[in-house]
């Protein structure tokens, strides 16, 4: 299969755009008419063919212009990225992983060549080629993690395993729902889930840690996360949220349908080998209201998650003031006829939109 | 094995953090033992090497799953009747409910004992 690469932009005039196929594949986190918190949690072996679950790691027609958002953040703020010098080794760990990774899983972009330490790597669509030694810094024109994740789509944190705890030790974060790896660094699992409400009380993350800890190598993990984003807005960052913040308030009852996107996260979970790190890769795809309404089942669903979602979360995921107008706008798209179970979109079984 | 090397490495002096251990992948195994499923109408005997929810499976048996590994709570099966002891291996159940012998995570828990019926 062959991906065309769009040319468009996350920031400014907001050129970006899903394609039809990009439509079929996204990832609708919800398997029913409601949403709260659980431990969604599965196995990260493949999935259905095209599907974005089908690879390690996602390579799809926005990889480019991710790839040129993430360059603009970091000349911005170098911040974004950080490792504590004993993620060193974590590292290469991650570096090793992608290329294995890319080069197998997609061999007609990326190329990854071994002779012992003497690795040599293509990324054809990037149009980078390196010799490097393995393990040897001054071979790379960055770090390990800071190269390979200049070149990955996603955020990536790098958790550092010790005293039966995950530590946020290191990480390339540009395209995040507002948090912040600068404030974040050096905190332990419940600290920096410490915002997140409801959560903490259903006992989610005393035993999402117990499972994460026990994570293996060659066996993944993954699960689905979400929020709400005005524009499609690679960079939510608490540190930008000048910039974006007041955006919310461009929304209108016009305009609602194109600039208010359903954002999902992919959320992929990997033991490292050497550092018994663990790398915890968080993938941003963005659906505009207005493409998600093509598919009916998603727009029946859509209308009553919004609809009934607790004010807690409404308020932790940021559009608590504009749900009022969300919801006057999704109720056109809501029959109140069943909806099948699971995520998928079921185009070829879910009747057409019956008004 | 893992566990003398993690003892002699602690009476070394080694720090925890330094000493890496991973569970081989299959499920932990167990001594067999015979399950029946009330609402299938079925019996079966898992086996030393697998868990009781593949042995479910392996029946035709569509069970509710998800990570597989004891946390989710996705597996949770009423226990209707037993007469043994559980292997509770999951981070999902209360304890109360571990020893009330009325719930079982089918993922990574086993039993000992002549009699289990599960509600499935």
């Amino acid at each position: 299969m062959t991906i065309r690469f769009n040319d468009e932009t996350f920031r400014d005039d907001y050129s970006f755009s899903n394609s039809q196929r990009a439509k079929d594949r996204f990832p609708f986190p919800f398997h029913e008419d409601s949403y709260m918190y659980s431990i969604n949690m599965e196995q990260h072996q493949g999935g259905p063919a095209d599907s974005i679950y089908e690879k390690r790691f996602d390579v799809d027609e926005h990889y480019l212009a991710e790839m040129r958002d993430r360059a603009l953040v970091l000349a911005d703020d170098p911040l974004r990225c950080q490792s504590l010098p004993h993620m060193a080794l974590a590292g290469w760990d991650l570096l090793e992983l992608i290329m294995v990774s890319k080069s197998e899983d997609y061999p007609e972009l990326f190329e990854l060549h071994r002779d012992g330490s003497k690795w040599h790597w293509i990324n054809k669509p990037m149009g980078i080629e390196d010799h490097f030694i393995f393990m040897d810094e001054t071979t790379l024109p960055y770090a390990p993690m800071e190269y390979i994740t200049r070149q990955t789509q996603g955020d990536f944190c790098v958790l550092d395993q010790r005293e039966d705890n995950l530590w946020m030790d290191a990480g390339m974060v540009t395209t995040q729902a507002d948090w912040s790896l600068d404030f974040d660094i050096g905190m332990n699992f419940f600290e920096w889930h410490a915002p997140v409400p409801l959560a903490h009380e259903k006992g989610i993350f005393k035993r999402a840690l117990k499972f994460l800890l026990s994570i293996q190598q060659g066996a993944p993990a993954r699960r689905l996360n979400w929020t709400m984003t005005v524009n499609p807005l690679l960079d939510t960052s608490p540190e930008n949220y000048h910039k974006w913040g007041v955006q919310k308030n461009s929304l209108t009852p016009e305009n609602i349908g194109s600039k208010q996107h359903l954002r999902v996260e992919l959320q992929t979970f990997f033991r490292l080998p050497r550092s018994n790190g663990l790398v915890f890769p968080i993938r941003c795809y963005l659906m505009s209201f207005q493409d998600i309404m093509s598919k009916p089942k998603w727009g029946r669903r859509l209308h009553r998650v919004v609809r009934d979602l607790p004010e807690e979360l409404a308020t932790y995921k940021g559009f608590i003031d504009k749900r009022p107008m969300m919801l006057d706008f999704l109720a056109q798209y809501d029959d109140g006829l069943p909806t099948s179970f699971g995520v998928w979109p079921d185009d070829h079984s879910e009747p057409s939109l019956q008004k | 094995m893992i566990n003398w090397v993690r003892r002699t490495a602690t009476v070394a002096g080694w720090p925890d953090a330094h000493v890496h251990h991973e569970e081989f992948l299959a499920p932990q195994p167990g001594k067999p033992f015979a399950v029946r499923l009330a609402k299938s109408g079925l019996s079966l005997e898992v086996g030393e090497d697998e868990s009781l929810l593949e042995a479910i499976e392996r029946l035709g048996v569509d069970p509710p799953y998800l990570c597989r590994g004891g946390a989710c709570g996705q597996c949770e099966t009423d226990v209707l009747e037993s007469d043994g002891t559980f292997i509770h291996r999951d981070h999902w159940l209360e304890d109360g409910e571990k020893s009330s012998g009325k719930k079982i995570m089918p993922c990574v828990s086993r039993f000992d004992g002549k009699i289990l019926v599960l509600d499935r």
